[in-house]
């Protein structure tokens, strides 16, 4: 089967169990996959993600209510979890990652993506999840001296807030390295950022593979 | 008229400076109040928004603020015009009515008017004139005819 119409057929599938609120259904939509060797990569942009996207919309469309939306999610973040058991590494505890949603920001499947991907690399990996107050992050960051940020914002409403956390870290830690990534930076919001130092957008988790080996 | 009339006039709007975004930005939780403060007091809220959206509602009239201000800080048409059909097709299918987008942008004229500056109110004001002026055709066009 082509590929392509493989994964529509996946993304189907795990939507309908994300809907049912089947979690053992959704499992087995992705364990099937890992089975068949799919990188954790493909399985969180090719079917997780569009997944969740398609989730959104049928929440903007009234067809399921908030609750139904959230159970989708904490579904999700269930799976990610158990996938992670399966291909954790051992911290090499050279680089250390800090990562979150800015403030007034609830979407955190996508940030969590990132902190896989790094936790399967051996980094150190601290995940604050959604909407940490960003003096909270700044006390949290003075302990753990991280050598690189990663900031998400879905909405882009929130790329101020985003800004104002930029100036701040970039104020407590001048040489670390910023990713910022998320939703918010589709339609525009590149040029919010201008051309600021030590401050990279990634697009999708390719582009954190490509950083990550870019970094070993 | 279509999403490209809307895409060209929204691109005749004048960028707001940053000392207006600021005020505006400060004065956000008081005019948030007002506009919530001026629904509370109407009776048919109701009406406008639907039944147990009252919620729904102050949260659309936060994400409002927070919006505005984002473009007025960095202004992108094709963000504005995008954004604001994507919330009346939205709040449309969660039981909004049609008219609750006059009383609401009546609302923040009324807010913004109350809380701002004469000058920040001048670079203001036309983003939600042009709001009100095209609600035809948001609502038309984020129905689907």
């Amino acid at each position: 089967m082509d590929v392509n119409i493989d994964r529509q057929l996946r993304v189907k599938n795990y939507l309908e169990a994300l809907l049912k609120s089947d979690k053992q259904g959704a499992q087995e939509v992705i364990l099937s996959l890992l089975n068949q060797g799919e990188s954790v990569t493909d399985i969180y942009e090719h079917i997780i993600k569009p997944a969740l996207y398609r989730v959104g919309e049928l929440w903007e469309s009234n067809i399921i209510t908030v609750a139904q939306e959230h159970i989708a999610t904490a579904i999700t973040e269930a799976i990610m979890n158990q996938m992670l058991a399966f291909m954790i590494t051992e911290s090499t505890g050279n680089k250390t990652i800090l990562l979150g949603c800015v403030e007034n920001e609830y979407h955190q499947v996508g940030i969590k993506m990132v902190a896989d991907l790094f936790e399967v690399q051996g980094w150190d990996t601290h995940f604050l999840g959604s909407n940490t107050p960003l003096n909270d992050l700044i006390q949290y960051a003075k302990k753990i001296n991280p050598a690189v940020f990663a900031l998400s914002a879905s909405i882009y409403f929130n790329l101020p807030v985003l800004l104002s956390m930029i100036e701040k870290i970039q104020n407590n830690f001048p040489d670390a390295l910023i990713l910022v990534g998320g939703q918010a930076f589709r339609h525009g919001g590149e040029n919010l950022l201008g051309s600021r130092e030590k401050v990279l957008i990634l697009h999708d988790l390719y582009e954190v593979n490509q950083f990550l080996t870019q970094s070993t | 008229m279509d999403k490209t009339y809307l895409l060209q006039t929204a691109a005749d709007l004048f960028p707001v400076r940053p000392s207006a975004a600021d005020e505006y930005k400060q004065q956000m939780d008081k005019m948030i109040h007002h506009v919530n403060e001026a629904f509370a007091l109407r009776p048919d809220t109701e009406a406008l928004t639907g039944p147990s959206n009252e919620q729904m509602m102050k949260d659309n009239h936060q994400n409002h603020a927070r919006f505005m201000y984002s473009l007025f800080i960095h202004y992108n048409p094709e963000v504005f015009v995008s954004t604001v059909l994507w919330v009346f097709k939205s709040y449309c299918h969660h039981g909004f009515s049609s008219l609750y987008w006059a009383a609401q942008l009546n609302a923040w004229v009324n807010a913004i008017k109350m809380e701002l500056s004469d000058a920040a109110c001048r670079e203001i004001l036309p983003y939600y004139f042009w709001m009100q002026v095209n609600i035809p055709i948001f609502t038309s066009l984020s129905s689907g005819e």
